[in-house]
Order: structure tokens, then C-alpha cells, then sequence
């Protein structure tokens, strides 16, 4: 490998695209837009959904509504994509077929994809960049108890490990185990304890919240 | 068999996104344009699925860990966007090489006004 392939192009003016897929994204871009296949308005609203309003933030209401309605997390299991319309968001793209994975004390949930980046858009955004990398995707099925180490979960081993591949048809969301001590929280303030590594299954939901530590 | 050496993954939680703004342009071509007749979001997974497997072969050939921060993730998105966009002959190979050439030779003049410093300094 040289040098230059991890030669990132960080140049701080960004109208000028000089070379590489800024580029090449510049110019598709401006050919479908004389062409009128697609309209730069739509483009930055799709942006800006995905960026700021669609995320891990509409997966904890649903976590912390099955927490605190029994009712609500049977019909979360049996069929997520309708269930989550009862806290206002819709399947639409990427999610007609979500599953809920329930982390019970024996069993432990975690989702990967393992040919792309197939991941419940509309319940945990787009999915981090570690999701996307080829280490996670190829590791999160030879060795997940050795990855969630490295997310800093370590599971006992009487704890069933169970690791489930998303593809188009099928995305999948965890469903953490709700913290101990946490009886006297508000749904909101559950809502505010559920992080999104721990509904993809790379960590656990604590109280109090801890921040994670990076080694 | 293809094997992966093991690489550490990054666990950032805070990580952003998109990690340029071109990732999330591309991003959104293709999800506006499959959303309509054009071609369908199955196409076009195929075709990223296949850019990826090719990617992590060309990783795994070359002996290094496919890398776990940097991946090529969205150039592989960018790949297949640009195949199936060809494919469904929606632009032609040509035309974006002709554009981007053209893009590069004039890039387009800053948005913001430069200030060439006082006129006077007495």
C-alpha cells in the first residue's frame, strides 16, 4: 500500500471540488438537475431529515414506551413497523419490515449487515461509520463477543450471544434490557438513557447513564 | 476463503454522519431516485453490495485490514451509483467525465466575498 491511498483531500475550500468523488458527485449532480431527474431543493431536505430529524432519538420513545406499556411492547415484538406509528413515526424507506430483537438476562441481541449497511433507518437514523466498515461487518459474526469487548461489554457467559444479519427485506432494532433503579423515571427520562450502540446491540442501557470510556 | 485480519473497530459514538458533504450528496441522488420508476432501492443495493464485495477483496488481496475508520464505504456508494445511473441510462459515462473535467478547468467563484485588506493604513 503507498502512501497516498489514505491521502485525504481536506481542502478547506468546498466550491471548488478539484478531483476526486467531490467531483464526480458535483457533476452528476448538475446533470440530473438540467435533466430534471432530480431537484437540489428535495436533495438538501433528504439531507437535512437525515442529518438532524431522523435518528437514535426515535428509537429510545420506542424503547422507553415498551419499558413502561407491556401492552405496547407485545405489539412492538409481533409487528415493529406497525407499532412504532403508535409513537408517531412511520416505517416508510428502509423500515416496512423492521423486527424488534428483545434482550431478555439469557439472551443478548446484536445486528449487523453483513454484505452492506442495511440498518432501521427510521427508528436509528444512518447508521455509524463503524456499522459500514468491513472489521465490524465481517467480526460481529467471527468473533461478537470479541467486538462488543472492544465497545466495552463484556457479556457473562451464561448469556446467549445472538447475532442477526440484516438485508432488505429484514431490519432488525434491539431492545435493551431497561436498567435497574430506574423505576421512578418518567418515559422521557428513560427515553434520555437509551443510546443508539445499545439498539444495535454493542452496548447495554446503565443507570446512572455512563458515558463510555475510550481506551 | 476470504480472510479479514482482525482490525480494531472504531467505536465513536459522536461520529458524524456523513464525513464530507460530497457522501452526502450521493447519498441522497441515489435514495431520491430510487424512491420513483427510475430503478428500484433492490437495484440498487445489488449493485452496492457488489461494489463492497470488491472492495473488501481488493483490501484482503493486498493484505492490509480492510481499514475500519476511513473505509471506502461511500465510494463504493458513489460506484454504484454511477453504474446503475448508466445502466438505466439516465446520464452516460461520458457526459459525467466531460462535466467533471469541465468542473475542474472552472471551478465555481467562492460564495463569500474575500476581503483584500484596508485600502489605507496611515
Amino acid at each position: 500500500m503507498s502512501a497516498h491511498d489514505h491521502d485525504r483531500r481536506d481542502d478547506h475550500d468546498h466550491n471548488a471540488p478539484a478531483s476526486g468523488p467531490a467531483l464526480r458527485v458535483k457533476a452528476i449532480e448538475t446533470l440530473l438537475i438540467e435533466k430534471g431527474l432530480v431537484d437540489p431543493n428535495a436533495l438538501d431536505a433528504l439531507i437535512d431529515t437525515y442529518e438532524h430529524k431522523v435518528g437514535p432519538r426515535n428509537g429510545a420513545r420506542v424503547v422507553a414506551r415498551a419499558w413502561v406499556d407491556p401492552a405496547f411492547k407485545a405489539r412492538l415484538l409481533e409487528d415493529a413497523a406497525v407499532a412504532i406509528e403508535e409513537v408517531g413515526l412511520t416505517a416508510g424507506p428502509q423500515g416496512e419490515h423492521l423486527t424488534a430483537l428483545e434482550n431478555t438476562p439469557t439472551a443478548h441481541n446484536m445486528v449487523v449487515c453483513t454484505l452492506c449497511s442495511c440498518y432501521p433507518w427510521p427508528v436509528l437514523g444512518l447508521p455509524p461509520v463503524w456499522y459500514k466498515s468491513a472489521a465490524y461487518r465481517s467480526r460481529a459474526v467471527s468473533d461478537p463477543r470479541g467486538v462488543l469487548h472492544e465497545f466495552g461489554l463484556d457479556l457473562p457467559a451464561g448469556v446467549e450471544l445472538r447475532v442477526w444479519d440484516s438485508s432488505a427485506e429484514l431490519r432488525y432494532m434491539v431492545l435493551p434490557m431497561r436498567p435497574p433503579g430506574t423505576e421512578h423515571l418518567s418515559e422521557d427520562e428513560l427515553a434520555a438513557l437509551v443510546t443508539r450502540d445499545s439498539m444495535i446491540g454493542t452496548a447495554v442501557v446503565t443507570y446512572p447513564a455512563q458515558a463510555r470510556t475510550v481506551k | 476463503m476470504k480472510v479479514i485480519p482482525p482490525a480494531a473497530i472504531a467505536t465513536d459514538p459522536a461520529a458524524a454522519v456523513f464525513a464530507e458533504p460530497w457522501e452526502a450528496r450521493a447519498f441522497a441522488i441515489a435514495l431520491t431516485l430510487s424512491g420513483g420508476e427510475r430503478f428500484s432501492w433492490d437495484e440498487f443495493r445489488d449493485r452496492l453490495i457488489a461494489e463492497i464485495a470488491q472492495a473488501d477483496a481488493a483490501a484482503s488481496r493486498e493484505g492490509r485490514a480492510a481499514d475500519s475508520t476511513l473505509g471506502p464505504y461511500y465510494e463504493c456508494w458513489l460506484a454504484a451509483l454511477e453504474k446503475t445511473l448508466c445502466e438505466k441510462a439516465l446520464l452516460r459515462a461520458e457526459e459525467i467525465e466531460l462535466r467533471a473535467a469541465a468542473i475542474a478547468a472552472s471551478p465555481p467563484a467562492p460564495t463569500k466575498a474575500q476581503s483584500r485588506g484596508p485600502i489605507k493604513i496611515a
